[in-house]
C-alpha cells in the first residue's frame, strides 16, 4: 500500500490504540512512520502501579461512548534475570530473560512518547508497604493449587518476603521506584511536547520525583492533580515547597496534596476551586486570608486544609468569633450579594478546616454570623 | 456558478405556501459537466454532485464554461482507472446536496478497489468520502496480528525493505557512472 503522507496520517488516526501496536511491529520503515506522526489513538487511561517486584499498567479505550479495558503485569522470574509477563489472564504468562522493570520500559517508552490524544487519566503509583501488609506472591498458573503453591520451589523465597519487616520490603524497592521514576521522567523529556493529561494522580516517595513529572504535562488541559507519599525516607525532609511555582499547574480545577505539607503562602493558591492539601504555615492568617477570598470569590468551592504544626485550632474562636463549643464547630457567613453561605468548619478529630461554599436556605437563621 | 439548491433557497423567502412549487420548478436550470478517466468513458455529473470535490468545484469555478464548452472540454483523469471514477461519480449523485450520513457501507470490500478509491478521493479532494475510505481501510487491520497486517496492508519486511534500497542505491550509482561517461565524451 503506497499513500500520500497526509491519507496514511488520515487511515492512523482510525487504526486505534491496539492495533497500532501490532502495526508498529510489521516492519522498520512502518514503526518510524508511526513514531514520526504520532497518530491519535482511543487510549484514556494509563495505570501504572510498581508493587514489590511486580509492575502491573491497566489500560482504558474509549470509542464512541464504548469504554474496554485490559492489563499488562510484569513480575519477576523465578531466576535470576527474567520476568514473567501476562495480559489479563495470569495463566497465560510468558517467561522471558531480562528484568521486568526494563521490559516495562522498552514496551511503554514508544506509547507515552508518542501519544498525542489527551489522556483523561494518568495515574503512577509506587505502592509502599505497611507493617501490616505481607508480601504475596500470585499462583503462575491456574492448575497450582494453595497447596501445591507452597510445595514449589519459590515457597521458600515466598516465606523469607512474608517475613520481612516493611521497612526492609520499602528499601529493596525503592531502588526499582526510583530507577521507573527517572525513566518515566527521561521519557517525557524526549516529547517533543508535553503529555495532554486531565487528572494526573502520583503516589511517589519523594518530592522531587512529583516536580520531575509534572514539568512534563501539558498546563491548559490540566485539571485535577493528585499527590500522595507513602513512604518516605528520612533524609528528605516533608515539607514540599514552592509547589505554585509549577506553571503546569495555573489551570487546576482541583488539587490535592497529601502527607506532604506545603510551605507557601495560601494566597499562591487561590485560582483553584477545591484543594485539599496539608500546612505548614499559620492557621491564624491562612484562615483570615482565606475567609476573605471565600466571601469574594465565587469561584472557590472547596478547601479543605490539614495543619500539622499548629494543633491548637481553639484559636479560631478567637479569629472567626465566638460560638457555643459544640464539636464539630461551624461557623456560617452570608456570601454579599448572594444566595450563598461560607461554612468553615473544623474537625478536631482530623486535625483539618474545612472551607465551603453551601446554599443559604440550608443555615438556620440563629447559627448565621452576619 | 449556480444550482438548483442554490435556486431554491433564493426562492424560501416568498409565500410559504408557494415553496413547494418554486421548488418543482427551479428558475435557474441546473448546469452539467463532464469528466473522463483513464478508460476515456465520459459522464456526465451536474454541478450540484461535483461540489463534493473541491478540486473539481475550483475548476469549474475558474473556468465559467458554458454547457456547450463543457460538452466540448471533459475534464480528464487520466490517473483514475475508469471503474474508479464511475464509484467516485456514483457516490457524488448519491450525496448530491444531502448531509453526508456518519458511515457508508457501500465502500468497495476489495482492498486493490479501495486503495485505488481512496487515491482517487485524495486526488480529487472529496473530503467526505476520503474520511469514510480512510476508516474503511483502518479497520481492515482491526484485530490482526502484525503477519497479517502485513498481507493486508502490503507492507514489505524488513528484508525487502532493505534489498528494494540496495537495489535503487545500485541503480542510482549506475544512472550517475552513466551519466558522467557521457559527460566526459561529450567533453572530448
Amino acid at each position: 500500500m503506497d499513500m500520500p503522507h497526509l491519507v496514511m496520517t488520515q487511515i492512523l488516526d482510525n487504526v486505534g490504540f491496539l492495533d497500532m501496536l501490532n502495526l508498529r511491529k510489521t516492519c522498520k520503515t512502518f514503526r518510524n512512520f508511526i513514531d514520526d506522526v504520532k497518530p491519535n489513538n482511543d487510549l484514556k487511561k494509563v495505570n501504572i502501579r510498581l508493587g514489590h517486584k511486580l509492575l502491573t499498567v491497566d489500560l482504558v479505550l474509549e470509542t464512541n461512548g464504548i469504554y474496554e479495558s485490559f492489563f499488562v503485569t510484569y513480575q519477576i522470574g523465578p531466576k535470576d534475570n527474567c520476568y514473567l509477563v501476562y495480559k489479563n489472564e495470569p495463566e497465560f504468562a510468558e517467561k522471558r530473560d531480562g528484568h521486568f522493570l526494563e521490559a516495562f520500559l522498552n514496551d511503554f517508552e514508544p506509547i507515552l512518547k508518542n501519544q498525542r490524544s489527551k489522556l483523561t487519566d494518568l495515574e503512577i503509583k509506587i505502592n509502599s508497604f505497611a507493617f501490616w501488609l505481607t508480601y504475596s506472591y500470585p499462583p503462575l498458573s491456574k492448575f497450582q493449587s494453595i497447596f501445591s503453591r507452597f510445595l514449589c520451589s519459590d515457597y521458600k523465597e515466598r516465606e523469607r518476603f512474608c517475613e520481612m519487616a516493611h521497612e526492609i520490603n520499602n528499601h529493596l524497592h525503592l531502588e526499582t521506584a526510583n530507577e521507573m521514576i527517572a525513566r518515566l521522567e527521561q521519557i517525557l523529556k524526549s516529547r517533543t511536547v508535553p503529555l495532554n493529561v486531565e487528572n494526573l494522580d502520583l503516589t511517589v516517595f519523594k518530592s522531587s520525583q512529583i516536580f520531575g513529572i509534572l514539568r512534563f504535562i501539558k498546563a491548559n488541559s490540566f485539571k485535577a492533580f493528585q499527590a500522595n507519599f507513602d513512604f518516605c525516607n528520612e533524609e528528605d525532609p516533608q515539607v514540599l515547597d514552592l509547589i505554585q511555582k509549577c506553571q503546569t499547574l495555573k489551570s487546576l480545577e482541583y488539587l490535592e496534596i497529601q502527607d506532604f505539607s506545603i510551605k507557601n503562602s495560601i494566597s499562591d493558591f487561590l485560582d483553584i476551586p477545591e484543594l485539599s492539601i496539608w500546612r505548614h504555615s499559620s492557621l491564624r492568617e491562612d484562615t483570615l486570608i482565606l475567609k476573605q477570598a471565600f466571601l469574594t470569590n465565587h469561584h472557590l468551592k472547596k478547601w479543605e486544609l490539614k495543619y500539622q504544626t499548629s494543633k491548637d485550632y481553639n484559636i479560631l474562636y478567637e479569629v472567626l468569633g465566638d460560638i457555643p463549643y459544640n464539636p464539630p464547630a461551624n461557623w456560617f457567613f452570608r456570601i454579599p450579594n448572594s444566595e450563598e453561605v461560607l461554612s468553615i468548619s473544623v474537625s478536631f478529630g482530623f486535625g483539618s478546616i474545612s472551607f465551603t461554599r453551601i446554599i443559604l436556605d440550608d443555615v438556620s437563621g440563629n447559627e448565621l454570623i452576619l | 456558478m449556480s444550482s438548483t439548491e442554490q435556486g431554491t433557497s433564493s426562492a424560501a423567502p416568498a409565500e410559504p405556501t408557494t415553496a413547494p412549487e418554486s421548488a418543482a420548478a427551479p428558475e435557474v436550470p441546473e448546469s452539467f459537466y463532464y469528466v473522463h478517466g483513464k478508460d476515456k468513458v465520459v459522464h456526465k455529473v451536474s454541478a450540484g454532485a461535483l461540489q463534493h470535490s473541491a478540486l473539481i468545484h475550483g475548476m469549474i469555478s475558474n473556468l465559467g464554461y458554458t454547457e456547450e464548452q463543457a460538452k466540448a472540454n471533459p475534464f480528464p483523469f487520466e490517473n483514475i482507472d475508469g471503474d474508479i471514477l464511475q464509484m467516485v461519480v456514483d457516490w457524488c449523485n448519491q450525496h448530491k446536496g444531502k448531509p453526508t450520513p456518519p458511515e457508508d457501507t457501500n465502500l468497495p470490500k476489495q482492498k486493490e478497489k479501495l486503495f485505488d478509491l481512496v487515491l482517487a478521493v485524495n486526488y480529487l479532494e472529496i473530503k467526505e468520502l476520503l474520511t469514510y475510505c480512510c476508516k474503511q481501510v483502518a479497520m481492515m487491520v482491526k484485530g490482526k496480528s502484525p503477519e497479517e497486517i502485513r498481507e493486508i496492508w502490503m507492507i514489505p519486511t524488513d528484508a525487502e525493505d532493505e534489498a528494494a534500497e540496495k537495489e535503487a542505491k545500485k541503480r542510482a550509482g549506475k544512472e550517475a557512472a552513466g551519466e558522467t561517461a557521457a559527460a566526459a565524451g561529450d567533453a572530448k
